[in-house]
């Protein structure tokens, strides 16, 4: 083994592998001890409750749907946006519209939430899925804006004039250059939406009704009753759907790049 | 491929482009016979970037046509018109490998098709390949086409830009400065790769570049630009023998630049001597800018005609350059044979090494208006002057102010200055250097300074008021 050298820059490194130490891999280990040995020994019996209960699955499913459709509806709203906003002449004036798109979100969540609520019965939209998602997007659209501006406003401008000076079309530029290059504003932007949609708790108590139950109630519901192996299956069942989303969300980027390094998160 | 000398095939009419005001490109006219190389050289800001994308359709011209064989193209934007650019800095696509960079302005080509509906049809993936390995292969990257963009060096990015341009067989070729990126051994493979492929392919080369051994290397017509404007246009050789003033001799190659003055036709001063040479046509007692060659002067000739001391000695390979001294002027001269320094030695030019321009202007006129009493602006600062006894200006009456070069003092603390501006060209003129300087209003000024600067300083100017010669401007 080699041995480790102090006198490197990788000292530096270290108060960041003690805080990852504490703060990520002790709670896993912890996670891990909670969801398999709840009642002192190595049992599967909290693992295989929550799999063999079909209302469980259908949380899970009713979440990666949820949250999805939002995931989704955010890129088709926050792209062309983001795309608009990084034609305007003025840089200035780029700011000002992306400042006031990503103000609401110095307001508490919380607030927003119950804000929107209200909103929303007074012009007669009821809790349930159609609200739920809606507050996700109005939430979240930020998040995807941001790494999608960012990205397109990132491709140099010579790229545009290369396209149009070997024979493309404004619209075919766009299609051939611009969409590929900011596939990685794309994907980080999703799973920015994504990840914490899956998982939301406030947001599916406050706009949503029995019927749009989400995982991140279910986690709620074991905390509150002090169900400590329940809760920490969940928290490794969600760990995994963001997990494996990343996972997925890496590879499409590789696609889109067509290149070896790719995945942004 | 044979070339067809004498036609046409890019014409620029009065063409002038406008920033924010400044005239980039200032009423260019030029015409390039298709299938010549030819170079657009120029310091830099001097337009000839602008000229090149004025050319591909990116920019359009304020004013003025621009004809690709003989069709008003000016308003025809860039993806329609039947030219490629090589980039600077190359501008592949980063998401393509090499084989699909070069394949993507052909797979946007139509062909005509009697077979199809539409009269036309896109080239097939056979004809693509084909014509990209054929392009890849010219460029010597046959074995690339799979590669990332991002695992070739340099110059083999460069290599591949210029295969995506030439594969879609252009009526023109614009290289802008397209080896400015690249080393010096490998610019020089690049050069002759280019004179190569030039002859090869016959299209016409528009080259932009502001290293003048490239342009004197590579072109078969030179168009020299500064401050937005054609200086001259010619062969590589009759830009370095008979440049139309000191700028350009300047620019092109060393020299020795002097002020002096025509006697008469085929009689020149300078130095305090009179020297025949082969130039006419000027003024008696007009006041020349002579541009000496380092090689053409000689050292201890037959018939001597001058004299001078020697300060300095460098060996270069194979020649030596040497500096030598008279009455406060420095000259460059080129010989075979060394000196010792301190060594005076004998000189004499023959009438063919001297090449007598007339000065781009003698003295400032500066155009400006009166703001006070006795005071007028110069870039955005009063200025006293010293009225002509009898003459009366009122305020904002136009006027043209007179200041000689050598009337202007610099400063190096731009503070010290009753105004400042940025020094954007230097020439030297054998006992002092001539250089333009921009004040802050965009006017600018020529000063004659016994002191080397550099271009981009920022300098303060002092003016005195009895050096300011103030004239009512007639025209308004």
């Amino acid at each position: 083994m080699k041995k480790i050298n102090f006198n490197s820059r990788s000292l530096f490194a270290l108060p960041y592998v003690i805080y990852m130490f504490i703060f990520v891999v002790v709670p896993l280990f912890m996670l891990f001890g909670y969801a398999f040995f709840g009642e002192g020994s190595f049992s599967f019996a909290e693992v295989s409750a929550f799999f063999t209960d079909s209302s469980q699955w259908a949380t899970i499913g009713r979440s990666l749907r949820i949250a999805l459709t939002a995931s989704l509806v955010c890129i088709l709203i926050g792209y062309p946006l983001a795309y608009t906003i990084s034609k305007i002449r003025s840089k200035t004036a780029q700011y000002m519209v992306l400042m006031a798109l990503v103000a609401p979100m110095w307001i508490n969540g919380l607030l927003r939430t119950i804000a929107l609520k209200n909103l929303a019965s007074l012009v007669g939209i009821p809790a349930g899925e159609t609200l739920l998602t809606l507050g996700l997007i109005i939430d979240y659209l930020p998040f995807m804006l941001m790494p999608i501006y960012l990205v397109i406003t990132g491709i140099p401008h010579s790229y545009l004039e290369v396209s149009a000076d070997l024979g493309a079309s404004p619209m075919t530029t766009f299609f051939k250059v611009v969409l590929p290059l900011s596939m990685s504003g794309i994907i980080s932007g999703f799973l920015m939406v994504f990840t914490p949609a899956v998982s939301t708790y406030y947001m599916s108590e406050y706009l949503g009704n029995q019927s749009t139950f989400m995982i991140g109630e279910q986690l709620n519901i074991m905390f509150t009753k002090d169900n400590k192996s329940g809760a920490a299956v969940i928290a490794l069942v969600l760990l995994a759907l963001v997990g494996l989303s990343v996972f997925i969300a890496n590879r499409l980027s590789r696609i889109g790049n067509n290149k070896k390094e790719g995945g942004l998160v | 491929m044979a070339k067809f000398t004498g036609e046409k095939i890019i014409e620029l009419k009065n063409v002038v482009k406008i920033y924010d005001k400044e005239k980039a490109v200032d009423d260019v006219s030029l015409s390039i016979k298709k299938g010549d190389f030819v170079t657009i050289l120029g310091p830099s800001g001097c337009g000839k970037t602008t000229i090149l994308r004025m050319l591909a359709g990116f920019e359009q011209p304020t004013a003025g046509e621009i004809y690709l064989e003989g069709e008003d193209v000016t308003s025809v934007p860039p993806h329609k018109r039947n030219i490629n650019t090589v980039f600077q800095k190359y501008a592949l696509f980063p998401h393509l490998n090499v084989f699909n960079n070069i394949a993507y302005g052909l797979k946007l080509k139509t062909v005509p098709d009697a077979n199809s509906k539409k009269g036309y049809r896109l080239l097939s993936q056979q004809e693509i390949a084909d014509k990209v390995n054929r392009a890849l292969r010219m460029v010597d990257l046959e074995a690339y086409g799979h590669r990332d963009i991002d695992s070739l060096s340099g110059g083999q990015q460069q290599r591949v830009a210029i295969a995506r341009a030439i594969v879609n067989e252009p009526k023109v070729l614009l290289l802008d400065e397209p080896l400015s990126a690249l080393d010096l051994k490998m610019r020089k493979e690049m050069q002759i790769e280019l004179r190569r492929l030039h002859k090869e392919l016959g299209i016409t080369f528009i080259f932009v570049t502001h290293d003048q051994e490239e342009a004197m290397t590579m072109s078969d017509t030179i168009v020299v630009m500064r401050d937005g404007q054609i200086q001259q246009v010619g062969t590589p050789k009759k830009i370095y023998d008979e440049p139309q003033n000191a700028f350009t001799a300047d620019f092109i190659g060393e020299s020795n630049i002097i002020s002096g003055k025509m006697i008469k036709d085929k009689l020149v001063e300078f130095f305090g001597h009179q020297f025949p040479c082969m130039d006419k046509g000027f003024e008696p007692n007009e006041p020349v800018d002579i541009l000496i060659r380092p090689e053409d002067i000689k050292i201890n000739p037959r018939e001597p005609q001058f004299e001078g001391t020697v300060m300095n000695v460098v060996f270069k390979g194979t020649f030596y350059d040497i500096t030598v001294v008279l009455d406060n002027y420095e000259l460059s001269v080129k010989n075979t044979k060394a000196f010792e320094v301190g060594e005076k030695i004998m000189m004499s030019i023959a009438p063919d090494g001297i090449h007598v321009m007339p000065k781009d202007c003698i003295t400032n006129e500066y155009k400006t208006e009166i703001t006070g009493e006795n005071t007028i602006s110069i870039g955005d600062t009063d200025f006293e002057f010293v009225p002509n006894a009898g003459e009366t200006f009122n305020k904002g009456d136009r006027v043209i102010a007179t200041i000689d070069f050598d009337k202007i003092e610099l400063t190096d603390n731009e503070d010290e200055g009753q105004i400042s501006g940025n020094i954007t060209d230097m020439i030297y003129k054998g006992k002092y250097y001539q250089v333009k300087i921009w004040l802050d209003n965009d006017t600018a000024l020529i000063v004659d300074t016994p002191y080397d600067w550099n271009t981009d300083d920022r300098v303060g100017l002092v003016i005195k008021k009895e050096d300011i010669k103030v004239r009512h401007d007639e025209k308004n």
